[in-house]
């Protein structure tokens, strides 16, 4: 019972209208009278400062913030794009020689794409496992496809092998031999060859559509010399081999087919 | 380098040479010096995968090698400089296309493609080994009928109209300009390692005949450093050779003089061709003025260093195109032309270390008189609008004066009228000097050094007034000369010499990568921004309240500028307590600009810039993969239209026009590397 207290400090209860100064009984009056005092705002915002009080009592935060207002801030906020001016002439056409020398350079012997099975100790997934059942059916175009080249093909050009180290002589040319200081090599037959200036006289027909696609610019392998197959095992290794497929496939099956039928139908009747 | 010059250095090995290099490059660049066994270890590769990428990396220079002849060991290193400069190779051709005709072009790029190669070798690929036509030399010089670079299917075609002597000439050419270069063992090796190398091969410093230690190891280090130059410029023998390269090939461009019976100077010319056996008593000169033949084993390949300054220049030209006028531009694009062959690369280290203080001793520059660039602008009619002229002849820009520079002004000229032609040096250092005071604003520095331009005229060279074409030619130069940036040094005329100008590049370099930093803060932060880094330029660390009086801006005004300047990295905050307690109330905070610093932080953005845009790049590629890959199919090659839906040929195109913005773009950045970086 609230009044006991009253009785306690003060010898009368406060009236209504009284001033409260003691902060104790100020409080004790708030708890009691909370749901019936209406006399004025319970929050007040105190003249000095921005500080919000209920009861005297200082709030830390603002009860009055209306919270849809003030938006967050959006996490990606509208932003105007800077665009570049438009490239010059001369810009352009230093864009397309750099593009023209980087296209030489990837359809050239020294590009290469590795694949996911190189990691040395460590087993790849299997042939099977990558395969795409959308894309990775063999089709008859895939004959024209370029193929990609997994190793650099280095036996294309002479080298000048003093500027490599002795390690990678026997990579870059394997008959190369040093004795006193004198680096013998057998460079015959092996001549540089440039887009656009290529010889194709010697590539069978088969090599001329294979092989332009992949390398149109350093590819001259003289037919007496032997291409040293360790460069194009695994690139060749897994391929599915097209050509074969369908040169052998397509008109042999039907010569089979055709003979066969001859035979049979004969032997049939008669 | 850091490591966003190390993510778009691999980016661009990745887009060029493939995965396989791309990956050992990468190893290489993330641990440093490797061994084949090491890089082995790191890439997950196999041997014959590494050693296969390794031998591509070095034969593109991409990769630095150096066996220790101690332990036999070989270790590779990446070579950033090479692998940033893939990024330059349309540059490159560009540059020497316009220098030195198509087919010079092609060579450069077939350069570029090889790495290096036997000058045999390449001549042979050229396909006129059997086939030698008897076209006219000259007009192949300048690059054969069809268009070399047209293409594969017109190639086989054009086998014919590249002569022999079209080849040499153009390589002739192209070693003269120092475009290509003769390859040396020791550009394969890294700058540490050539001069462990060269201290190897010189004497010890206990050998020299010096009184003192001092001395011994400074003849040593001049020793040293020698050796290093003779294997930067491929000239092995003995000392003061490279000159005497540098003459001879001088001498190849006066054909008509001729050929000096001095049997050493012509072996010390020799050298050029590296390994030939002579016929004894023989001189071997590997190119001669009239019949231009090369030897065909000397190697090359494509001068990195010349081209930079080759890109300086065109640099430096535009600059002076958008800073004063374009005649003014044309007339400094001459000046630069005809100190070209002099400039090796951009960076020349001072040949003295005593030199390095004595930065006025501008004689020992390369210089270009008067005389030789009236000779070599033919054509002066635009020159002579481009500045404003009044009928004696004299420019009269007082119109444009404050009356406090004209007074400025009548001061100078008074001071010129008294001493004679010699004191004109001190006079153009007056002129700066007031131009240094009001460089606030670009606009009234500009009209003063026009101003200034008007009393030099008549003092300097009275001898001449009556040229009009020289008159022109020299007001254009006296305007370079005084502009802030100092584009152009003027020497006096003497006794013995003529009126000479030249440029003090490194000086004149700082000047331009300042120019550099604030444009970039102007068009990031504002005017104001770039106003106050000015300011904090010129009076060093200063403490906000008198930068907010210099600067006559409110302090909220001011410090919504410093901030996010300093935010970005421009400009940096010093604190200086002003006792032990280290409260902050008691604490000075100075704001400063570090240009070196902003260099750096600028630097590296850009490189961030261009590695994202390499990214962009690669993944506008995939989207369009199976088109384009359908597209490179040897079937489809050519039919296009026939082979390609409508809506396949417009994404490629569409991919084609974006892949261009993108390499466009790439390129600019790289302007700005380049100008901040090796200029």
């Amino acid at each position: 019972m609230p009044g006991i207290y009253y009785y306690k400090r003060d010898k009368y209860p406060p009236r209504w209208n009284q001033l409260q100064h003691d902060r104790w009984t100020q409080n004790h009056y708030d708890m009691a009278g909370a749901a019936k005092a209406k006399q004025g705002p319970r929050i007040k915002k105190e003249g000095k400062g921005d500080l919000y009080r209920i009861g005297g009592v200082d709030l830390p935060w603002d009860p009055e913030l209306d919270l849809d207002k003030p938006k967050p801030t959006p996490l990606y906020p509208a932003f105007q794009i800077p665009k570049p001016k438009p490239l010059t002439e001369k810009e352009k056409s230093q864009v397309a020689h750099f593009r023209k020398l980087r296209e030489s350079i990837k359809n050239g012997p020294l590009y290469t794409v590795l694949g996911d099975n190189v990691r040395v100790g460590k087993s790849g997934t299997s042939a099977a496992a990558a395969f795409n059942p959308f894309e990775g059916m063999p089709k008859y175009s895939q004959r024209y496809t370029k193929k990609k080249r997994m190793i650099p093909k280095l036996d294309t050009r002479p080298y000048v092998l003093k500027f490599f180290p002795k390690e990678l002589w026997s990579t870059i040319d394997p008959s190369a031999t040093e004795t006193n200081g004198v680096i013998n090599t057998d460079t015959k037959g092996k001549s540089l060859q440039l887009s656009g200036y290529e010889k194709d006289a010697e590539m069978s027909e088969d090599e001329v559509d294979v092989k332009e696609e992949r390398d149109p610019d350093d590819e001259d392998v003289p037919e007496g010399e032997e291409v040293d197959d360790e460069f194009d095992d695994e690139e060749d290794g897994g391929d599915y081999n097209a050509e074969q497929y369908f040169d052998d496939g397509g008109d042999d099956a039907g010569d089979d087919y055709d003979a066969g039928g001859d035979e049979g139908g004969g032997s049939y009747y008669d | 380098m850091s490591r966003h010059a190390y993510e778009l250095c691999t980016l661009l090995v990745d887009d060029t040479y493939g995965e396989l290099t791309s990956r050992i490059f990468e190893v290489l660049l993330c641990y440093g010096r490797l061994s084949l066994p090491a890089l082995q270890h790191h890439t997950h590769l196999s041997y014959r995968l590494v050693k296969h990428g390794l031998s591509v990396l070095v034969q593109q220079h991409l990769v630095l090698w150096y066996t220790s002849s101690d332990d036999h060991l070989t270790l590779y290193e990446a070579n950033t400089t090479v692998a940033y400069s893939l990024v330059r190779s349309g540059k490159y051709i560009k540059i020497a296309e316009a220098q030195a005709g198509e087919f010079a072009g092609k060579v450069i790029s077939d350069l570029l493609l090889l790495g290096h190669a036997r000058v045999g070798d390449l001549v042979q690929a050229y396909g006129v080994g059997q086939s030698r036509s008897t076209h006219d030399r000259l007009a192949a010089t300048r690059g054969p009928p069809s268009n070399p670079l047209s293409g594969l299917s017109e190639g086989r075609n054009e086998e014919q109209s590249v002569t022999l002597e079209s080849i040499y000439g153009t390589l002739c050419d192209l070693l003269r300009t120092e475009s290509v270069s003769r390859v040396h063992l020791s550009h394969f090796r890294s700058d540490a390692d050539n001069r462990s190398e060269a201290e190897k091969l010189v004497p010890k410093p206990e050998e020299y005949k010096a009184k003192s230690k001092r001395e011994q190891d400074a003849q040593h280090e001049a020793a040293v450093k020698r050796k290093l130059k003779e294997w930067k410029y491929c000239a092995d023998g003995e000392e003061g050779e490279v000159e005497d390269l540098r003459k001879g090939k001088k001498r190849l461009h006066q054909d008509s003089e001729p050929r000096r019976p001095d049997q050493k100077r012509q072996r010390l010319y020799s050298p050029l061709i590296q390994e030939v056996v002579g016929i004894p008593g023989e001189v071997y000169l590997p190119m001669l003025g009239e019949t231009d033949y090369l030897d065909s084993n000397l190697i090359l390949r494509v001068n990195h260093a010349k081209f930079v300054v080759l890109m300086r220049n065109d640099h430096l030209v535009d600059l002076a195109d958008r800073i004063i006028s374009t005649s003014t531009a044309r007339v400094y694009a001459q000046v630069l032309r005809a100190l070209e062959p002099k400039v090796q690369e951009c960076r020349e280290e001072p040949e003295d270390l005593n030199k390095i203080d004595a930065e006025a001793d501008l004689g020992s520059l390369p210089q270009v008189s008067t005389d030789e660039l009236v000779g070599a602008i033919k054509d002066s009619s635009e020159l002579f609008n481009a500045l404003g002229k009044s009928d004696d002849g004299r420019l009269d820009m007082a119109q444009f004066d404050h009356p406090k520079k004209r007074r400025k002004k009548q001061v100078i000229s008074d001071n010129g009228s008294v001493v004679d032609g010699e004191a004109s040096l001190d006079e153009e250092e007056d002129a700066s000097d007031s131009n240094d005071e009001d460089n606030i604003s670009d606009v009234s520095s500009d009209l003063d050094e026009v101003n200034g331009e008007a009393e030099f005229d008549p003092n300097a060279m009275p001898s001449f007034s009556h040229n009009p074409h020289r008159d022109a030619i020299r007001n254009h130069l006296l305007v370079l000369a005084m502009h802030p940036l100092s584009f152009l040094q003027h020497l006096p005329k003497t006794s013995i010499l003529p009126e000479r100008w030249t440029i003090d590049f490194p000086t004149l370099m700082k000047n331009v990568i300042h120019h550099t930093l604030l444009e970039i803060i102007t068009s990031r932060h504002g005017l104001p921004a770039a106003r106050l880094t000015r300011i904090l330029f010129d009076k060093g660390k200063t403490d906000e309240k008198v930068l907010c009086s210099t600067s006559l801006l409110a302090q909220k005004t001011m410090r919504s500028y410093l901030l996010p300047l300093h935010k970005a990295g421009m400009i940096g905050l010093q604190e200086v307590p002003r006792d032990n307690s280290r409260n902050p109330q008691r604490t000075n905070f100075l704001w400063f600009f570090d240009p070196e610093r902003c260099k750096a932080k600028m630097l590296e953005e850009t490189y961030k810039t261009m590695a994202r845009c390499l990214g962009r790049a690669r993944v506008e590629g995939e989207k369009v993969k199976g088109t384009v890959e359908k597209a490179s199919r040897s079937d489809v090659i050519g039919k296009e239209e026939k082979f390609l839906g409508v809506q396949e040929l417009e994404a490629l195109n569409v991919w084609r026009e974006m892949d261009e913005r993108i390499w466009g773009e790439v390129s600019r950045l790289d302007d700005l590397v380049a100008c901040l970086r090796d200029f």
